[in-house]
């Protein structure tokens, strides 16, 4: 259900209003560095797929443009909705191979975002995902919140003797950290927008901010006695608790996102609208530009869908396993409901207006998908069945972009690769943000070519 | 510098599946040899064994931790009032072992972001006018501008004492006072200036954090930095007014002091911390709060069964540690904790009402810890009960002694039984796949036949005498090669066996020191009894508390 006011593309692209420059972004975008990365804003987002999607009836059977849409993506007929994803065949995580004590589950959300192999299930290690190195760059523009980690679970990890941590996290920071998740839209909604108060005055607003400053100025004190304290091999956190005051100290400076953000979110009943809950935020704080890059991790490994039809009976991932016909009609059934809900995603992406007066999604990239394929069903190679048990491969993954990042991302073709790694797809998805890596991960070597072909 | 991390028994007994390799087959295995354990890795395991050359025990390994959010939130209720609300922190990552490892608990941005912004809407609550907890802060009210700093030394001294676990130095207290000046400088009076002060006090990284002291080896921590590690220890909270003033005087490194300050604290209700954090995630309870058994096969599974189930875990363990009774007894209690809930589902009659009380266990067919229904149900899958989950839960939490994971995505799920038209149980069918594969076996003949042994119960801890579909159970199994009958064999096997109190007192060196439980060994324990005896549960902590490595400096590994 709605939760934040909405208007429709057409009634805002026809105002006037909308098509006056916000001042936002002359505050708010050093002149230096936003010359090369053109004046538009450029926003990134990816979303996370647990498990694998089945292929049937997913799969375009014709490439390029004006391909027949298969049934499960029947949810873009809608409103041309299809015009604005690209439909992405043959890419590979060659990475995600279990290793040491980490399974192929973790395996897989580990390195989705990372390119790298993860460590052992008691000391985690992965690497920094792509998200936190778009987030370390574009952080210039939105120094309150660099991005926005997601996650709608609410569940522990299951089975938890292995790799929990590999489950539950796809954004790293570093190495050895994972990014904080956030799984309350309420609560996301307040770190964008909680710290407005439009009634105070301008004498109140600096006797607040003088405040704030001095306190902040004493903790940096106590961070410097407390480095000169300790052993030197601990001060690496202080680093970080360093980072995080100096990031209080950018927020006190920052100008506020002129926009209005509307209600925060109602509790939400059920995890369906809390997935639209968070969608709605992503629309709103991009709208905003109150961060340009989100990572999602849409439900976990052993999460539940019994809303979907036929109804789940077991979790996720025993269903992404089943062998049963019944159990490959319920894995089906949930497919079709991430793809429904991506469809959700990119419409409101679509219908939210962006500072240039763009839809939020031309100026935006959004990767829906999994780490995963489906071949231990009925529908995939039976070659590869392992002591009578389905598998997952990590090869012809089910991926989908949305969005034109300003064009230069040509959607509505159905694309096909031959193995190129999925790192390569994320080398491009920064490079359309002004972004450049000569490498990513552990096989990322160039931007995945052809994006932009008509 | 190599440790003793793990009693050399461990790895003779686990021999047959501990070989990182030992899904490759029986025979590429005994070539390998023994290698690893996943829940207790060594750390040395590439081919070495380590040799122990130095018997003395290690101790903490990081002098800088963040609290933890149970920690945290049972600090800044110390500090300012029960009725603060510190919800919107990001969960804290605990991977496969305990919420307290140092390496786990990083700052970040959103970390201290919410943190800033609780602590100050904390600050605001606790000074609001007629809240009990003003009345305690503001100990003084300067009558003149004059007795300003006086009063606003003695406020922010013992505000500062209990934030930060330790007195507050005069340079600290000099850039504490000057806030006070910013706030009169803007016109506004001294209160507002403590307001502004206490912030700084609950956003420093001397509240954040535990903080210690570089020192060399050999010293040892200061009283203050003792006394917050065994608060932190025993409580998941600060150390109290008690703990704080015994720091003070100086006493708390003698073992006479120490002692009694343990026993103390371990006989007061906050030691309770102990069950919910060290209990909690050494038997994997919490897994039980994201586990949904299906509704279709056990109907009479729901959230008062549930909690029902985890109290009767949590008050068993509360009762051995009080009683301070040995893990063999825990492991084989004679007595079922239930309510009448929990009496309905383990079949005895005669038990009204929601206080739990201890029945004879052989009334249920229950043979102690393994036989309680939290632990079968947070064992077993959705659907049904699972000999390879349980025998992994009970190899890993109990020996530690779990082989490495399966090899690259095998299904870990189970057909029900006789829907395949091929196999009757779960036995049958597990006998047929894992142990019958080469690839498997290794491991798996490891695993599951220490849960045959428990297929009497179903997937969320019911008794029962044959399948649904009417198939004769066979409950007899094997742990480490030998042959055992049903619950009652395992639970008498494994209360004697050498390795399940040398594995729990590993978890709990690695809880008490802020480890990964890989990085700690059962050292401090295993020095303050004689090799072979039992020891009870709180003479365990005792001893980890009265070794002297729990009061060694840290040693960062990268120093």
């Amino acid at each position: 259900m709605a939760v934040f006011k909405k208007m429709s593309r057409r009634a805002v692209l026809g105002s006037s209003a909308a098509l006056v420059a916000l001042p936002f972004m002359d505050s708010l975008i050093p002149r230096t560095a936003s010359a090369a990365r053109g004046t538009e804003p450029r926003r990134l987002m990816w979303v996370h797929i647990h498990n694998g999607m089945t292929r049937r009836n997913l799969t375009p059977t014709q490439t390029g443009s004006g391909y027949t849409l298969p049934p499960v993506l029947a949810p873009f007929a809608e409103d041309n909705l299809r015009d604005e994803i690209t439909v992405l065949t043959g890419l590979s995580n060659n990475v995600a191979t279990p290793a040491g004590s980490v399974a192929v589950h973790p395996a897989d959300s580990a390195s989705f975002l990372t390119g790298v192999v993860p460590g052992s299930a008691n000391q985690p290690t992965a690497g920094i995902s792509i998200d936190q190195v778009a987030a370390n760059t574009l952080s210039e523009f939105t120094p309150l919140v660099p991005s926005l980690v997601l996650d709608t679970n609410t569940q522990k990890c299951g089975d938890g003797l292995h790799g929990c941590v590999y489950y539950s996290n796809i954004s790293w920071l570093d190495a050895t950290t994972p990014a904080p998740r956030q799984n309350n839209p309420a609560e996301v909604f307040e770190r964008l927008f909680g710290g407005l108060d439009r009634d105070a005055t301008q004498a109140e607003i600096a006797r607040r901010k003088h405040y704030k400053q001095s306190v902040l100025d004493h903790v940096l004190d106590d961070v410097k006695r407390v480095e000169a304290k300790v052993n030197p091999a601990d001060r690496g956190r202080l680093e970080q608790y360093l980072d995080g005051v100096r990031s209080l100290e950018l927020a006190l400076e920052a100008t506020q996102p002129t926009c209005d953000p509307g209600s925060p979110p109602m509790d939400f009943a059920g995890f369906q609208q809390q997935v639209e809950q968070m969608y709605d935020i992503v629309a709103l704080a991009f709208r905003c530009d109150a961060t340009r890059v989100v990572s999602m991790m849409l439900n976990h490994h052993v999460g539940r869908y019994e809303f979907v039809d036929p109804p789940a009976t077991s979790g996720h991932h025993a269903l992404s396993h089943g062998q049963s016909a019944a159990e490959r009609q319920q894995y089906e059934a949930i497919t079709a409901w991430q793809i429904a809900s991506f469809a959700s995603l990119t419409r409101k992406l679509r219908d939210a207006v962006d500072a240039d007066g763009q839809s939020v999604l031309d100026n935006s990239l959004v990767l829906f998908g999994a780490g995963h394929d489906s071949t231990g069903h009925a529908i995939g190679d039976e070659t590869l069945q392992f002591a009578g048990a389905a598998v997952h491969r990590n090869t012809n993954l089910p991926l989908f972009l949305a969005g034109r990042a300003g064009g230069a991302v040509v959607p509505g073709h159905h694309r096909v690769y031959n193995g190129d790694p999925l790192a390569n797809l994320h080398i491009a998805m920064l490079q359309t943000a002004g972004i450049d890596l000569g490498s990513f991960g552990r096989d990322g070597t160039q931007p995945l070519p052809g994006l932009s072909d008509s | 510098m190599l440790r003793r991390y793990i009693a050399p028994v461990l790895f003779t007994l686990a021999t047959p599946a501990l070989s990182t390799g030992c899904y490759t087959g029986l025979d590429a295995m005994n070539e390998l040899g023994s290698g690893g354990t996943s829940a207790v890795d060594d750390g040395a395991s590439d081919g070495e064994v380590p040799e122990p050359q130095d018997t003395e025990c290690t101790g903490f390994d990081s002098g800088l931790r963040r609290l933890n959010l149970r920690e945290y939130r049972n600090a800044l209720r110390a500090l300012l009032g029960d009725s603060i609300e510190s919800g919107g922190f990001p969960a804290d990552n605990s991977a496969s072992g305990f919420d307290v490892d140092a390496s786990l608990l990083p700052v970040t941005g959103v970390w201290l972001a919410t943190h800033a912004a609780v602590a100050e809407a904390a600050v605001e609550t606790a000074l609001a006018q007629g809240s009990a907890t003003r009345d305690e802060i503001m100990s003084c009210t300067p009558a003149s501008a004059a007795e300003e700093v006086a009063c606003g030394e003695e406020i922010l001294g013992a505000f500062g004492l209990r934030a930060w676990r330790r007195p507050v130095q005069g340079d600290e207290m000099n850039s504490l006072i000057a806030l006070i000046d910013v706030a009169t400088s803007e016109g506004d009076g001294f209160e507002e200036g403590i307001r502004l002060a206490l912030q700084a006090i609950v956003l420093s990284p001397n509240f954040v954090f535990k903080v210690e002291q570089a020192r060399e080896p050999g010293e040892v921590v200061d009283p203050y930095e003792l006394a917050t590690r065994l608060a932190f220890f025993l409580w998941s909270a600060p150390p109290d007014a008690e703990l704080l003033a015994v720091a003070a005087a100086g006493d708390l490194q003698d073992p006479a002091v120490l002692q009694e300050q343990a026993q103390r604290m371990l006989a007061d209700p906050r030691a309770e911390a102990l069950t919910h954090g060290f209990a909690s995630q050494w038997l994997h309870l919490d897994e039980l709060e994201g586990f949904a058994p299906l509704p279709s096969i056990f109907p009479e599974y729901d959230d008062e069964l549930r909690d029902a189930m985890l109290a009767e875990t949590r008050l068993t363990f509360a009762a051995a540690l009080a009683e301070d009774l040995p893990l063999s007894e825990l492991v084989a209690a004679r007595d079922v904790l239930v309510n009448e809930r929990l009496a309905a589902h383990y079949g005895i009659d005669g038990v009204i009402g929601d206080q739990f009380r201890p029945v004879d266990a052989a009334e249920a067919n229950r043979f102690g810890l393994l036989t309680q229904a939290a632990i079968l149900t947070l064992s077993s899958h959705p659907g049904q009960s699972s000999p390879t989950l349980r025998g992994l839960w009970v190899t890993d939490r109990l020996l530690c002694t779990a082989p490495p994971p399966p090899p690259p995505d095998v299904d870990n799920t189970l057909p029900e039984p006789g829907e395949d038209g091929e196999h009757q149980t779960i036995r049958e069918f597990l006998e047929e796949t894992h142990l019958a594969n080469p690839e498997c076996v290794g491991c798996h003949t490891y695993l599951d036949p220490v849960g045959f042994a428990l297929e009497r119960y179903d997937g969320v801890g019911g008794h029962r005498n044959t399948y649904a579909n009417g198939a004769a159970i066979d409950d007899s199994g094997s742990l480490a090669g030998q042959p055992l009958e049903g619950a009652a064999g395992l639970s008498a096997a494994l209360a004697e066996h050498p390795g399940l109190q040398t594995c729990v007192a590993t978890y709990a060196v690695a809880y008490a020191t802020n480890r990964a439980p890989g990085k700690a060994d059962s050292c401090p324990v295993e020095e303050s009894i004689e090799a072979g005896d039992e020891i009870g549960l709180r003479s365990m902590f005792e001893s980890i508390v009265q070794h002297p490595s729990f009061a060694a400096p840290a040693l960062p590994e990268d120093a």
